[in-house]
């Protein structure tokens, strides 16, 4: 399934509608009635209202999303937070203690060769992550980057992707990312892609899903 | 500056941190409001017109605005509607003197956003614990005390690494470890000093059976029957069988203690095998459960947080304001938790000014730093053992708030591992002691003992059982005074703690000297003091 749209709302709406309608039910580990269709991609092409999907999820007053500030922190902090058990920036900047995956090996590439397909940062650390005991690993698990008609693009894949809470979060997340690449290589922002291998929803979300929808 | 300008400013000093074009000017002109109402009736090219002209006209001042460099255009909306922020950074202020009002306009920005507790707070409902430090300090930490071999590089951790980032209490777990050494007594007199001086409260918790050398214990009593180290809790862990193989250095403790009219601390192990300790703002303890992560986790980590942040609320100026309004009382938790989560946001995205002098102590390990800590509501004045208050509504009412205080966390631990942040928001419930913040006069009445006997008084049962069903609401840890003003007779003593210890399950009782009678000599226990 591929939804194609020029904004962050009307894509998530389509994507949301589409599981709703088309997902089919499971019980997951947590006892959570999941509604799940297999790997969805979205892509959007105007990335400059990018944060309509989190200020339509903040107009309910029965939860706080994390703000902007904390997820823009999360991508972008270099080292280890306390409170978290992992954070995307420290894995990009800092793999497994030491790769700087987006200072010394994306921008540096994609400076040297601008058509490159190789500029890929990982998030999943098989190393830390594969593991039957850990329960907390990345659900974003990698993302690239690609230069094509003079703007930067960028797609990430997404094992797991509550599409309702998460997506929003995700995918301010990776613009966030390609906002940081892109003004390192002084290029215009391109669109934004989101592979999400189990796109789904739960019952208890249906009731704000079709409000939103 | 022209009115319409420091009209605009005044709404960002009000604390909104941006704000749409539109937001500015339906708060800054009346008559746009009503004209969006009459185009929502009748939407007329006229008043469309209308509107319009509004728009470019505040736009006109908010683009001046950005120009001089006061505001920022953070964002656009969808229609291409402008957002504005202020731009400033935290602390700095904007001065001006306006020439046509003579008028010192200062604004300045908070550096954490505004919060649904500032209503409370005005009202005195609801107190921030140390508002000052309130997101950039943690209220606890537990230090792994048997990692650390000497006694003067436990001091060294202590003022060097913990006392910047603890706004209350540092508990010093298993510190009957450090005992064999010399220099123990030493150390803590100095601790005691620094505690004084930085205003934390240090709980030493000593395992009783767990003692190998008397002999250095007995330096320490000696210590204190020196100075009285008014910092320092002791807090004895112990269980059932403890009292008999121990029966001498107890009742050493309890004389002396009793004669200097320190506070005495018995655990119950059996109850609570994790910290369980005390802080200005109150009792703080772990889950029992979750505390076997920090066991696993024990060979790696030095020290862990045990309380983010605590707000104290005055539940007696809430019952004059609102009378029993459960309802009320619900919407109050609610507000304190959502300021809760907001207040570890910021310390997440703060953490690594905030915690890099503990970040070093857990190298390779900073993450599990948090990973059982939780942020604390306390209660003061709640009306148990208050004349006029039905205890069985008072518990309920808590109980109820609980219930709703865990589902709003447990949902939001949902929301941001959606958002791939898999992070820990917990609540915990506690009393507050007076010394937590200005609080009411206190309402409820002291525990007083004076033997035996009184322990099995059914009106002291009773309280002994109120208090054990609050236990298990209040799971961010409990205590209970027993203020002793009898005449002081330590295997008296003993025998009531082992009636407590045997037929409640409280984790956690003091015995408070104050009010003793009788003139114990000092030497009576110094010179029995070696068993």
């Amino acid at each position: 399934m591929e939804i194609l749209e020029r904004n962050a709302e009307t894509a998530w709406k389509k994507v949301l509608r589409y599981v709703l309608e088309n997902g089919h039910d499971f019980t997951d580990q947590h006892e959570r009635v999941c509604r799940e269709s297999l790997n969805i991609m979205i892509t959007i092409k105007d990335v400059s209202s990018i944060t309509a999907p989190i200020e339509a999820l903040n107009s309910f007053k029965k939860w706080v999303y994390p703000p902007l500030e904390e997820l823009e922190n999360f991508a972008l902090s270099k080292k280890e937070i306390p409170g978290y058990y992992y954070n995307y920036g420290a894995r990009a900047f800092k793999f497994n203690n030491s790769m700087n995956q987006i200072d010394n090996f994306i921008i540096p590439l994609l400076k040297k060769d601008s058509t490159s397909r190789r500029a890929s940062v990982i998030f999943y650390s098989p190393e830390k992550d594969s593991s039957l005991f850990r329960k907390d690993i990345p659900g974003m698990i990698m993302m690239n980057f690609n230069i094509r008609d003079g703007k930067l693009h960028a797609t990430a894949i997404v094992r797991s992707n509550d599409l309702f809470f998460g997506w929003p979060a995700n995918v301010y997340q990776t613009f966030v990312l390609q906002n940081y690449v892109a003004k390192a290589l002084d290029i215009e922002l391109g669109s934004i892609s989101t592979i999400s291998i189990s796109a789904h929803i739960f019952e208890d979300q249906f009731d704000c899903i079709k409000e939103i929808i | 500056m022209h009115e319409t300008a420091q009209n605009i400013l005044s709404l960002f000093r009000r604390g909104d941190l941006e704000l749409s074009t539109s937001q500015i000017l339906e708060q800054i002109n009346p008559e746009y409001a009503k004209l969006q109402n009459q185009a929502k009736v009748n939407p007329s090219i006229e008043i469309k017109r209308q509107l319009a002209q509004m728009h470019r006209k505040i736009l006109h001042h908010l683009n001046k605005m950005v120009d001089s460099g006061i505001l920022n255009i953070i964002k656009h909306g969808e229609k291409g509607e402008k957002f504005f922020s202020l731009n400033i950074s935290e602390g700095e202020e904007i001065i001006e003197i306006s020439p046509s009002y003579k008028k010192r306009l200062v604004l300045s920005r908070s550096p954490y956003p505004s919060m649904p507790i500032e209503g409370y707070e005005q009202k005195g409902i609801v107190a921030k614990y140390e508002p000052a430090t309130w997101v950039d300090r943690l209220n606890s930490v537990v230090i792994l005390t048997d990692k650390i071999r000497e006694p003067a590089k436990l001091y060294k951790i202590l003022t060097e690494n913990i006392f910047p980032i603890v706004n209350d209490s540092i508990c010093l777990e298993n510190f009957e470890s450090l005992i064999d050494s010399n220099d123990v007594a030493d150390m803590l007199e100095k601790l005691n000093a620094e505690s004084r001086d930085y205003g934390k409260i240090i709980s030493i918790s000593i395992e009783l059976s767990a003692f190998k050398n008397k002999e250095n214990f007995s330096k320490i009593l000696e210590l204190l029957s020196r100075n009285k180290l008014e910092n320092l809790r002791f807090i004895f862990s112990l269980e059932y069988e403890d009292l008999e193989e121990n029966f001498n250095l107890l009742k050493n403790i309890i004389e002396l203690f009793s004669k200097i009219k320190l506070d005495m601390y018995i655990k119950n192990k059996k109850v609570q095998k994790s910290p369980y300790f005390i802080g200005r703002a109150g009792p703080y303890c772990f889950k029992d459960k979750e505390w076997q992560l920090a066991e696993e986790l024990r060979k790696d980590i030095l020290c862990l947080g045990c309380s983010q942040s605590s707000a104290i609320v005055d539940v007696n100026k809430f019952y004059s304001e609102h009378k029993l309004d459960m309802g009320k009382f619900s919407e109050l938790m609610f507000n304190i938790s959502k300021s809760m989560l907001s207040a570890n946001s910021i310390q997440r995205r703060k953490s690594e000014d905030c915690f890099r002098s503990v970040n070093i102590l857990n190298k390779g390990y900073e993450a599990d730093f948090l990973i059982l800590a939780r942020n604390y509501i306390r209660f003061w004045n709640f009306g148990l053992n208050q004349p006029g208050m039905n205890p069985e509504f008072v518990l309920n009412m808590i109980n109820e708030a609980k219930k709703k205080i865990d589902a709003f966390s447990a949902a939001e631990e949902t929301i941001y591992k959606s958002c791939g942040m898999t992070t820990r928001f917990n609540l915990a419930l506690a009393p507050a002691f007076h010394t937590a913040a200005k609080l009411s006069e206190a309402k409820y009445q002291h525990l007083e003992i004076k033997s035996l006997d009184d322990l099995h008084k059914k009106e002291i049962k009773k309280k002994f059982s109120e208090r054990e069903a609050l236990t298990k609401i209040f799971d961010g840890g409990d205590e209970i005074t027993i203020h002793y003003t009898g005449i002081v007779d330590s295997e008296e003593i003993i025998r009531q703690i082992r009636t407590i210890i045997s037929s409640y399950k409280i984790p956690l009782f003091n015995y408070n000297f104050a009010n003793v009678k009788g003139d114990l000599k000092l030497t009576s226990f110094m010179s029995g003091g070696k068993t």
